[in-house]
């Protein structure tokens, strides 16, 4: 006797080599919040949670998983074995990382680094294509050198399509021929941002990223109430 | 040490392991009513929970470490984890 739902594998899409984009559908409607997650049984008495990235109507959605060669975890074997028409046993949604329609403030700072950047499309794909949000939106996304860049053109796309919303990527160890911008998001959002006290963040990510990013929104005087965290370590 | 209380509620007995707790709070998110975090950030189950079977289960297998165990009242089979 259990409450698991199943949903199948329709797509295994690697993205790079280190993240992946699997793509379900899902045997009973996902009702979930732009930001939560699901918990995955990803072997005997194992679960894992990962956050939806990308949802399409009530039963397909994408997980971003981050794959490490290195690492031997049970997540990672259980997705490095998925196979395109395999089934998972999930529970959920849960969480409170959930994006919220703010009408009292002025713009949406989206701070993401790695994988954190998996509720933080759900969340912009939410603001802009479903709830057609005019304010601006703001998304400074951290990866490590080239080798890790993933969803590039989709930002660059969507920025296209919406003037409101400004991406940048940045680099913290890139190679010499990088021509973009080279650091961490903190050091992007100081050269933007004389103060954030209008805005409403979210930050997803490893646990240094998101505790120096909220730092740096509190020293920017973002209120407290409107920085929404979510850690992935 | 202190052993893990056994709570029952409805048709179900319910146990935190501490040890195994790591403070996700997944249970709380799934069976708020049955669940909280107490001080030292670990799950404590609420004895006068009125919830329903199927959250305080879901709240059980949500948990990344496994460490709700619940039984069937009547019979003490663990209905999960299993």
């Amino acid at each position: 006797m259990n409450n698991f739902k199943l949903a199948t594998c329709v797509k295994k899409d690697t993205l790079n080599q280190k993240y992946h984009q699997f793509d379900f559908k899902s045997d009973v409607p996902l009702n979930i919040e732009p930001g939560q997650y699901i918990n995955i049984r990803v072997g005997t008495n194992i679960i894992r949670g990962y956050s939806v990235a990308i949802k399409n109507g009530d039963h397909d959605f994408s997980l971003l998983v981050e794959i490490d060669p290195n690492h031997q975890g049970p997540g990672t074997s259980f997705f490095k074995n998925l196979k395109e028409g395999d089934k998972i046993l999930y529970v959920g949604p849960f969480g409170q990382f959930i994006f919220k329609k703010n009408e009292d403030y002025s713009s949406f700072i989206f701070l993401a680094t790695g994988s954190g950047i998996s509720p933080i499309r759900r969340m912009i794909d939410f603001a802009l294509i479903e709830q057609n949000i005019k304010k601006p939106v703001f998304l400074y996304f951290g990866l490590r050198n080239e080798k890790d860049i993933f969803w590039h053109d989709y930002w660059l796309e969507l920025q296209h399509k919406f003037p409101n919303f400004k991406y940048k990527l940045t680099l913290s160890q890139p190679s010499d021929s990088w021509k973009g911008y080279k650091g961490y998001i903190t050091d992007l959002v100081k050269n933007d941002f004389v103060s954030a006290q209008d805005c409403t963040a979210y930050v997803c990510g490893g646990k240094e990223a998101v505790l120096s990013c909220v730092d740096l929104l509190i020293n920017l005087k973002c209120p407290k109430e409107n920085i929404h965290t979510e850690r992935f370590n | 040490m202190e052993e893990d209380k056994i709570i029952r509620i409805g048709k179900y007995k319910v146990k935190v392991i501490r040890d195994l707790c790591i403070g996700a709070a997944s249970c709380v998110y799934a069976s708020p009513q049955t669940f909280s975090l107490d001080n030292e950030n670990k799950a404590v189950i609420n004895e006068k929970s009125k919830d329903t079977e199927e959250n305080i289960l879901i709240a059980a297998q949500s948990c990344p470490t496994a460490a709700i165990v619940v039984y069937d009242a009547e019979t003490n089979e663990q209905i999960w984890p299993v």
